[in-house]
């Protein structure tokens, strides 16, 4: 057992994994909910739900496969809270749960991946990472960035797809040169 | 449903993903693409990976641009330390005439090395014998009978210790304690502080740390972030966040002893410049500060201190830099810096977690928070704290991933005449409230 420490606050070794752990959780629970409020939300009480039991985390286990079960369950538990608020959802109740039997078999650590985005990140120009940052960091939505930029919004639209794929098309490349070394 | 046969159309399901994170996105298109995943195995592989590299490349980007601010700040540091040093020359020259009368809290036996101010007195809480300002040259010594200060080293490494201490300034960046409690921050950038005690060398490697150093000179070091470096022996030993070690002979390895921070927290608190607390509220401890999303604590106010230091330019949106009381509706109450201005930020939250026990009960939480330099701005409503996230929250925080921030409709917060005090009054209502309170960092 994670042995907690005084007030029973998380240690710094859990506190460190679940950091870690952000970017795959912030993906599951989007991969399972879209883009979107629930998503934030499936993240959030994922999050909160972690903390509360801190104290049942064995550092022996895998802390992953454990926090990703926890997610699961908050996710199907905000699809099942939709009737209670009027937030706004995306994949319908019966697709988001389709989702999270695909999100369940991506999930596993991908390191090799993010390690080639980063890669790729860095060859795109500066004008288009700050339509990236605009778009997934800011939260700005084509609107606002076209009003933003002056850009019109399918012109700002078709950048973000050609962005995208490019960007896809880069990591494939990297992981392909990467499994034939 | 049936799987279709046929292949989806990726590029129609691609815009309908992009569109969907609209708030306006059209009903019909909502259904169009639970229709193609519905249909096709495919698609729901496809529009999973989609959604995978989405976040990942958020996470990529948030990094980046964290970075790109800490870079600034680095920048920031280097060009005003410049200018504290001409300030700290002329407190020093002040200072110097009234040393004598502090003879006492100086080793009599200790002769000042003639040369610049090394350290300045950042803040003092209920000392006696040592004053704000006070400026330190190197070799002169420190004798803490009661009370708590902060001394602020010239490379901007910070050291809060609590009486009964004993210490010598021995440069810009170290220092000897012989006996005493403290906890040393070193912001930013900035390595290399040393502190030498009788058994270890402890030097720190960006990080906070705390220290205690008992009569008989035995030294333990909990690593509260980052990580530190032990010179006892030949060998140095690394100490990462979460570990702590105890050292009881001169040239002996340290041991690995239990983390417990708890004797820490008073200097931790005053090593952030908060003179006093009351009332329903608690600085968030050492790892809980760069989660504030995970601190969950429904029955306190949690004070996050974030970043330290950073310039704001001019023109930076915040609700006011006025004293007296405050409340919403904020939309009139929107101010612009006129001049860029350097804070050190500090983020006050309120967060119950979803499923709070004391759900649908309204309660009241009021808190004095008493700051030991000036408080020069406050930003108050969502607009503006989603705004200054990029600037002033921590690396990682994932401010973004709260759903619901500001303050309600029935809080208060009023900042004191001398702008060291704020009294805050929240109606909670089972949801997240923050706000951010801005402090002059060069006061």
């Amino acid at each position: 057992m994670n042995t907690p420490t005084p007030d029973n606050h998380p240690d710094a070794a859990f506190v460190s994994a679940l950091t870690n752990l952000q970017s795959r959780l912030r993906g599951y629970c989007q991969a399972a909910l879209g883009h979107g409020d629930e998503a934030a939300e499936a993240l959030q009480r994922t999050n909160i739900t972690l903390w509360k039991k801190s104290s049942e985390w064995d550092p022996e286990q895998d802390f992953s496969r454990w926090a990703i079960s926890m997610a699961r369950y908050e996710v199907l538990g905000v699809v099942r809270d939709r009737q209670r608020s009027n937030r706004r959802y995306v994949f319908d109740s019966d697709v988001a749960e389709q989702m999270i039997d695909v999100a369940n078999e991506r999930v596993e650590p991908n390191s090799a991946r993010q390690e080639a985005l980063e890669s790729c990140l860095a060859k795109v120009s500066s004008k288009n990472r700050d339509l990236l940052s605009a778009y997934f960091v800011r939260g700005d939505t084509f609107q606002e960035i076209a009003t933003a930029t002056g850009r019109g919004l399918s012109a700002l639209k078709v950048a973000m797809m050609r962005l995208r794929r490019s960007l896809r098309s880069c990591i494939e490349t990297q992981l392909g040169k990467e499994a034939s070394a | 449903m049936s799987e279709s046969p046929t292949q989806p159309d990726f590029e129609e399901l691609e815009v309908l993903l992009l569109d969907s994170r609209d708030s306006n996105f059209p009903e019909n298109s909502r259904e169009r693409l639970n229709a193609l995943l519905r249909e096709s195995a495919e698609a729901r592989a496809f529009a999973s990976e989609l959604l995978f590299d989405d976040a990942l490349l958020a996470d990529s980007l948030s990094t980046e641009a964290a970075e790109a601010v800490f870079k600034e700040e680095e920048a920031n540091i280097a060009t005003t330390k410049q200018r504290k040093n001409d300030t700290w020359f002329r407190i020093a020259a002040a200072v110097t005439i009234g040393l004598i009368a502090l003879a006492f809290v100086m080793n009599p036996s200790s002769s000042p090395t003639p040369g610049p101010t090394v350290a300045i007195v950042q803040s003092t809480n209920r000392v006696s014998g040592l004053d704000h300002g006070q400026a330190f040259k190197t070799g002169e010594r420190i004798e803490l009978q009661q009370g708590r200060a902060v001394l602020r080293f010239n490379s901007g490494a910070k050291f809060a210790v609590e009486a009964p201490a004993s210490l010598m300034v021995t440069g810009p960046n170290e220092a000897e304690l012989d006996a005493g409690r403290g906890t040393v921050r070193v912001p930013g950038m900035i390595k290399g502080f040393t502190l030498v005690t009788p058994t270890e060398r402890v030097v720190d490697l960006g990080t906070a740390f705390g220290i205690e150093v008992a009569d008989n000179g035995t030294t333990s070091v909990a690593v509260f972030e980052g990580e530190v470096e032990l010179h006892g022996t030949n060998k140095p030993q690394r100490l990462f966040a979460g570990q702590s070690t105890q050292s009881i002979k001169p040239r002996s390895p340290a041991q690995s002893i239990p983390h417990l921070v708890d004797a820490f927290l008073n200097t931790w608190e005053t090593s952030f410049g908060i003179e006093s607390m009351t009332g329903d509220l608690r600085v968030a401890r050492p790892g809980e500060r760069l989660a504030p999303v995970l601190a969950v604590d429904s029955k306190t106010l949690l004070l996050f201190p974030e970043r330290e230091g950073v310039t704001l330019p001019e023109g930076f949106a915040l609700n006011s830099t006025q004293t007296g009381l405050h409340e919403r509706p904020f939309r009139k109450q929107l101010e612009h810096l006129s001049d860029s201005l350097t804070v050190d930020s500090y983020l006050l939250q309120y967060n119950p977690g979803v499923d709070s026990s004391d759900s649908g009960q309204d309660r009241v939480f009021t808190a004095k928070l008493r700051f030991d330099r000036p408080v020069v701005g406050l930003i108050l409503a969502a607009d503006q704290l989603k705004g200054s996230d990029a600037k002033l929250a921590m690396p990682g925080a994932q401010l973004k991933s709260i759903s619901r921030r500001g303050i309600n409709i029935d809080d208060q917060v009023e900042l004191s005449e001398d702008r060291r005090t704020l009294h805050i009054r929240m109606s909670i209502q089972d949801s997240v409230d923050q706000i951010r309170v801005l402090v002059d960092a060069n006061a």
